[in-house]
């Protein structure tokens, strides 16, 4: 790749001045002094020019020079950086001088300025690295600056807003909150130019979609239980704008196509694209685009479409009725599609009581009550559940389904986007996709519905509607494809999902009422050995809450 | 689902079917005058004896239903009760 004569060497000046620039901001702001107010805007200068600089010389090579569309991209994406260094370097004046503003400039002391610089120096830090190993994990890494950055000015924002209130030093808390303002800032410039970089790598211009990178963020800080989506919509606004009735897209400005990053083990991610694809294969459309994929050493990142619409949960908590109906529908013809199409006559077995063992800790972790010890009252004995347990571990070998089809891997609502607009489903989360049996994606399905935190009344009412709907639905593949099995097999999915989903529900009593389900769907198990299977009936009133 | 010192608790869903059998253990303890309750290595023995008061509450609030039995009835005291006489005592309102 050509490129301008000693641009890669101006372009490195500019970023290292810029990194200067904050440096001294930071170290203004615990002691401020007249010489290092006057070098910092001095400076200011010098990047300004530095970038007038870089951006005659791209200019000039672009209009005479023949060059390829990777490196013209390249050189598209150095202006946008440097100019949102720039940027950068006057937010940092702007900063030194709120500094006279402070009555006391110990009072920023109060506040935990120092973190937010720590993250802007993570971000230019990342920048020449990124650029010259055109290194996607590193330009997304600059992108989460911005999601950190706004987590920390909302943190201080609220304490800000709440010591305003109280009426006093007023004068120094609107000029703290500028201060903060500007490092916020910085946040939205560092988005921009890792936006940039993304574009130089992968050719197209994309958008970090700032609720799932948020998301992302958060689970990889450690943060292990799921949020609430009401919490994102706190910060975020809604996803989607899947406001009650509307259910419609947001209206984006349309030019720059908004995407996922996902980041992660190499396997894990490699098996996650190698899924899209084949899903993309036999359903085009269905599962979100793949706009690039990059493997390292043990890690790999992917950029996917940001597929617009609603999650199926979304619609089945807040749309018009009409509107469920007809989402429910489409799942239900999708999946009726899918399972038709990928039916091979090949038994298998879902391994349930595995599933279950393999979580069975973390239950206990949270529900140290669940434990049951075996129990009596007079004769009637109660096994504990580690004897019912291995009852069930007894009976799952005999409980093979029949075929397999092509299985999600994770069927919650949460993972099933409804276009209404376009009258069509997709698949996200694809990377547990396998040959499997249908009654893994049906008893995730239908439990993801029933674990709502939603008490009874007419909400609770759809979600017991979506549940019957789709329990219709199952019943009926099952007959038609000679399953007999199946009912026994579902109370088997169902009773696993049950009992593990009451590891992220903190709230006792419901957590409660899905563990008791649990159970009584292994009593009933267990109380059936002996007799044939096809017998079994799972009691639809163990789904209705 | 679960049970400490001298009390004993147990939860869990049942559908007609498999309830007669926690009524029927229950009913055999009447009828053989004691109750053994079991769980994890305690054991809390109920000897039904004297008058028993039996409370049986049933409620419908719209789809919720609620059949609740109630027995409670006092202990005679152990040891040198067994012997001594115990003062008669009639009194009006609640016994327990």
């Amino acid at each position: 790749m050509r490129m301008p004569a000693g641009l890669e060497e101006n372009f490195r000046f500019l970023v290292l001045e810029v990194h200067k620039q904050v440096e001294e901001t930071l170290n203004f702001l615990s002691s401020p002094s007249q010489r290092l107010l006057e070098r910092i805007n001095g400076r200011d200068d010098y990047v300004d020019n530095l970038k007038s600089l870089i951006e005659e010389k791209s200019f000039a090579f672009l209009t005479n020079t023949v060059t390829d569309r990777r490196t013209s991209n390249l050189l598209r994406s150095i202006n946008t950086i440097a100019s949102n260094l720039e940027r950068i370097a006057d937010f940092a004046v702007n900063i030194v001088n709120q500094v006279q503003f402070l009555s006391d400039p110990a009072f920023l002391a109060r506040y935990d300025y120092q973190t937010f610089f720590e993250e802007v120096f993570v971000g230019l830090e990342t920048i020449n690295e990124a650029v010259a190993r055109q290194d996607l994990a590193l330009a997304f890494r600059i992108c989460q600056c911005e999601f950190h950055l706004d987590g920390l000015y909302k943190t201080n924002l609220d304490q800000l807003l709440a010591e305003l209130k109280r009426g006093r030093e007023t004068g120094n808390l609107v000029t703290t909150l500028f201060i903060f303002r500007y490092l916020e800032r910085m946040g939205d410039s560092l988005l921009n130019i890792g936006e940039a970089l993304i574009f130089a790598i992968i050719g197209e211009r994309l958008k970090i979609h700032q609720y799932e990178a948020l998301r992302d963020t958060l689970a990889a800080s450690g943060m292990e239980a799921p949020i609430s989506q009401v919490e994102f919509e706190s910060i975020w606004g809604s996803r989607s704008g899947c406001r009650i009735g509307t259910v419609a897209e947001s209206s984006d400005d349309g030019r720059a196509q908004r995407v996922i990053f996902k980041e992660g083990n190499l396997g894990k991610i490699q098996r996650e694209k190698i899924n899209i694809e084949r899903w993309q294969e036999l359903m085009p459309g269905l599962p979100p685009r793949i706009f690039g994929f990059q493997a390292s050493d043990n890690n790999a990142s992917l950029l996917l479409e940001y597929l617009g619409g609603c999650t199926l949960q979304e619609v089945v908590l807040n749309s018009e009725k009409e509107i469920l109906e007809n989402a429910v529908f489409l799942v239900l013809e999708t999946l009726n599609t899918i399972w038709r199409e990928t039916k091979r006559e090949q038994r298998t077995n879902a391994g349930f009581v595995s599933q279950l063992r393999g979580r069975i800790d973390d239950v206990y972790r949270v529900h140290p009550r669940f434990e049951r010890a075996a129990m009596s009252i007079g004769s009637l004995k109660m096994e504990s559940l580690g004897e019912l347990i291995h009852h069930l571990a007894e009976i799952e070998p005999g409980l093979d389904a029949p075929f397999t089809v092509l299985t999600h891997g994770d069927f919650n609502l949460n993972n099933i986007i409804y276009n209404h607009n376009e009258q069509r489903v997709h698949f996200i989360d694809l990377y547990r996709t396998a040959d499997a049996d249908y009654v893994q994606d049906a008893s995730v399905f239908l439990i993801s519905n029933f674990r709502l935190p939603v008490a009874r009344g007419p909400l609770r009412d759809r979600i017991s509607y979506v549940i019957t709907e789709f329990l219709r639905f199952a019943r009926a593949f099952a007959q038609d494809n000679h399953d007999r099995t199946f009912e026994a097999r579902l109370a088997l999915g169902l009773l696993r999902s049950f009992f593990t989903s009451t590891r992220f529900e903190l709230n006792h009593d419901f957590a409660k009422v899905m563990y008791l389900r649990s159970v009584y769907l292994m009593e009933k198990l267990t109380a059936h050995r002996g007799r044939a299977w096809e017998d079994f009936h799972l009691p639809d009133q163990v789904l209705i809450y | 689902m679960s049970s400490s010192g001298d009390s004993f608790k147990h939860e869990s869903l049942q559908d007609c079917e498999s309830i007669t059998k926690y009524i029927d253990a229950l009913s055999e303890g009447f009828t053989q005058g004691a109750l053994l309750f079991m769980s994890d290595g305690q054991r809390v023995v109920l000897k039904p004896q004297g008058l028993i008061k039996l409370e049986v509450e049933a409620k419908r609030k719209e789809r919720q239903i609620r059949l609740a039995l109630k027995f409670r009835w006092t202990e005679e005291e152990m040891g040198s009760g067994d012997l001594a006489m115990k003062p008669l005592v009639i009194s009006s309102g609640d016994q327990e």
